[in-house]
């Protein structure tokens, strides 16, 4: 059988070259496909018997010879298609890599779908190129994938057509065999047979390589489907990056509302790279936003864009309220947040008042339980508290007055009959200042002098709670508890000067002089500040 | 008067040992500002009531209250804080003879931003029938704000431990200096005791920089806003019983 085969190799080689190098299976010019050619030219030796036998077998054992081959490989390759759709089908749209490096695997193993992945790694490496691409450009090449599914498509069915050849030529082997048999009876009889059935298998495996193909096909298919969805989602997220940059722009400083016109133009006149680019060598020109937003809007396919689109307009009407200079602003938040801020702190300090509670201790609470670290009711603190620092502006700067009224009214007599006369007071004032001009006639600092006392208790009292902090170690240097030191034994003032006010010890000589030494405790505290900075340095 | 500067020494001194910059400039800013300061305001006052000779209040008060946020926003800018600009703001106009009206002109507007208490309940009375501080609090409502009450209830004990400290002492040490040292009688020392066992508001802005600053724990910080903000509270309660 192997002698017939090869004396009709040459024969063969005549024969059926033309055919072979259309073959899928033979032609590929890949290093396994040849492996398939490789019994077939090595083994070019004449055989005379062969030549005997004549032309009607030739065509039936080159065949066979051939079959036996390509079964191999034919194996070989489905063996590998076994494992790849498995592999595709799980992964979705992470198996672009896999398809690699499966197509790398099956080139190697030789299969009949050489085209195929090499068309197929053909379409991955586009599709990775837009997808490259992408980050870059907002143009994607829609029709080159589908050209490749095309040129695919076209390739799978020559394969077809090939291997339908394939098929007669073995259908024809088989009855030039059959031809054989009835005029040769002496020739085995098994050949016959195991020819028979190797047909049989081939036309299996033939049956399975169809199947293999489709699977292939479907792959295609689902990488393209791949493809859309990545392309859509490029395009989504190219949409979104256009979207939050103009927010951002619009949000800098970079926009602004044409007075006349009141159309948002861009100060720099540009929204792409490219155009800022051309604005840094040309000339600055100014475009408009609705420009722009008209173009996206033009260019957008998707109920995805439009959104988009919507929002951005929404966005963009919000900007032009913002930013044109042309209207009263008006900040409703910050307003609704003031609004609280006071209801609170009046409904907490009468609460307080009314449960016969100091107000300070209502607004504290009330302030506590509005505040960012209970209810969280105040969205936009930073500006509440700003405001609120107004209220210490205020505070201190009666406090100033206060010292300076103080002092002055210690003074000679002369200034204050002067600030009486110019001074526009209210009835309770004029009345404090009558009485307080009064006990002035009546004879000034009787007993120790005021600032000797504030000055002598503020020490001790800065250093007896020195000493505590730093005896108990409250404090971890001194430093730290100098300065708690000195800020704990700071007395308000201003409470002070209400609570003598409220006990009617206020007009007293008595209230007067301690009003007096805790006036200047402050200053003396500020000296005592000063010296211990300097003991620090 | 040649004490003022000093008062904005501490801010400047601290950020002089943080940074390390210049003590020139330190020094250079606070005297620059205390000058323009003098000269600006005897000038503004004067000119605000040479033009408001005919009583015009909303106007007089109007430009008193932007002089002291100029000033402040000055001292600010010159490196010294807010609060020592409006402090400085109000004592250069100690030689002023104004004083009392231009304390009058911003005293409605410091009551409605800062909040003052005081309040005993006769008063309160009062308040509610002539109605017009029902937006005081607004600095003390927002100081409440930077307390989180969970805080407060886990350290409740520390706290009230470092309220108890600071009450005591300062009854105690103020009294007996009152009593031994000066002579007073012991009602009048215990009760001016009473009347300063409190922590000043100026305080907290002073712990608040300090603390930012890094010259005191936050721990240690986050407790004695709370103990301040205590004692504030219940000074006029001490101040009821003198």
């Amino acid at each position: 059988m192997i002698a017939l085969s090869r004396s009709l190799v040459v024969a063969t080689q005549m024969e059926d070259l033309p055919a072979a190098e259309h073959s899928p299976l033979l032609t590929s010019s890949n290093g396994a496909a040849m492996h398939i050619h490789s019994p077939l030219r090595p083994d070019g030796t004449l055989n005379r018997e062969l030549e005997e036998n004549g032309e009607l077998n030739s065509g039936l054992d080159v065949t066979l010879d051939d079959v036996s081959v390509e079964l191999e490989s034919l194996e070989k390759a489905l063996k590998a298609k076994e494992i790849s759709p498995k592999q595709l089908a799980g992964d979705g749209l992470l198996s672009l890599n896999q398809q690699l490096v499966v197509g790398g695997n099956r080139e190697q193993l030789g299969s009949n779908d050489d085209e195929f992945d090499t068309s197929k790694n053909m379409a991955v490496n586009k599709r990775e190129q837009n997808d490259n691409g992408h980050a870059n450009k907002n143009i994607f090449d829609y029709g080159s994938a589908e050209f490749a599914l095309h040129e695919l498509e076209d390739k799978l069915d020559n394969d077809l057509v090939h291997m339908e050849t394939i098929l007669s030529k073995l259908k024809n082997a088989n009855r030039k065999s059959a031809k054989l048999s009835k005029k040769e009876i002496t020739t085995d009889q098994n050949t016959a047979e195991e020819l028979q059935s190797e047909l049989n298998i081939i036309t299996e495996d033939v049956n399975e390589l169809y199947a293999t193909i489709s699977v292939t096909e479907n792959e295609l298919h689902r990488a393209l489907d791949d493809l859309t969805n990545k392309e859509k989602w490029i395009n989504k997220h190219v949409l979104e990056e256009e979207f939050t940059k103009l927010i951002e722009m619009m949000h800098s400083d970079r926009v602004r509302v044409d007075y006349e016109t009141g159309q948002l133009q861009t100060s720099m006149g540009n929204l792409n790279k490219k155009e800022a680019k051309q604005t840094k060598n040309g000339v600055a020109r100014q475009e408009t936003v609705e420009e722009h937003l008209l173009e996206l809007e033009q260019n957008a396919h998707s109920n995805f864009a439009h959104k988009m689109v919507e929002k951005l307009l929404k966005e963009v009407n919000d900007v032009k309220q913002e930013e044109d200079h042309a209207f009263m602003q008006l900040d409703l938040q910050l307003l609704k947040d003031i609004v609280t801020l006071a209801i609170t702190a009046a409904t907490c300090g009468m609460l307080a008042v009314v449960l016969n509670l100091p107000a300070t201790a209502g607004f504290l609470a009330g302030g506590m339980v509005v505040g960012p670290s209970c209810l969280n009711l105040i969205s936009s603190v930073k500006q509440v508290q700003t405001l609120a620092q107004f209220g210490a502006i205020f505070l201190l700067f009666e406090q100033g007055l206060l010292y300076s009224r103080i002092y002055s009214e210690s003074s000679p007599l002369l200034e204050n009959t002067k600030m009486l006369s110019l001074g526009r007071a209210e009835s309770n004032d004029i009345e404090n200042i009558h009485t307080e001009h009064w006990l002035l006639q009546n004879g000034i600092n009787h007993g120790p002098n005021a600032s000797l006392v504030g000055a002598v208790v503020l020490a001790l009292l800065i250093s007896s709670a020195f000493s505590i902090f730093w005896f108990i170690e409250y404090t971890s240097s001194i430093e730290e508890s100098v300065i708690l030191a000195t800020t704990v034994s700071i007395c308000s003032t201003t409470v002070v000067r209400d609570n003598l006010h409220l006990s009617n010890l206020s007009d007293t000589r008595w209230g007067r002089q301690l009003l007096q030494m805790i006036v200047r405790i402050p200053i003396f505290q500020s000296l005592s500040i000063f010296c211990d900075s300097l003991l620090i340095l | 008067m040649f004490m003022l500067p000093l008062l904005a020494l501490p801010e400047i001194l601290e950020s002089y040992w943080l940074h390390g910059l210049a003590a020139f400039e330190y020094v250079v800013a606070p005297t620059m500002f205390v000058v323009i300061s003098m000269l600006i305001s005897k000038h503004i006052i004067s000119f605000a009531v040479a033009i408001n000779k005919d009583q015009n209040d909303e106007l007089f008060s109007l430009s008193i209250v932007a002089y002291a946020l100029m000033m402040a926003t000055i001292a600010e800018d010159l490196g010294i804080s807010i609060e020592a600009g409006a402090i400085f703001a109000g004592l250069v106009l100690i030689k002023s003879p104004y004083v009392l009206r231009v304390a009058n002109s911003i005293s409605s507007l410091s009551r409605v931003f800062g909040g003052k208490s005081r309040c005993n309940f006769t008063a309160i009375k009062k308040i509610i029938l002539t109605s017009n501080i029902y937006f005081s609090g607004m600095f003390l409502t927002s100081l409440g704000m930077i307390i989180s009450p969970e805080f407060c209830l886990e350290r409740s004990f520390s706290i009230l431990k470092l309220v108890a400290l600071v009450f005591f002492m300062k009854i105690g040490i103020v009294s007996v200096t009152l009593v031994r040292l000066f002579k007073y009688d012991k009602r009048r020392s215990v009760s001016a005791g009473l009347s300063m066992a409190q922590i000043s508001e100026a305080g907290l802005v002073v712990l608040a920089r300090a603390s930012r600053l890094g010259f005191i724990q936050r721990s240690t910080y986050l407790t004695l806003v709370p103990t301040t903000c205590i004692l504030l509270a219940l000074a006029p309660l001490s101040g009821n019983h003198l």
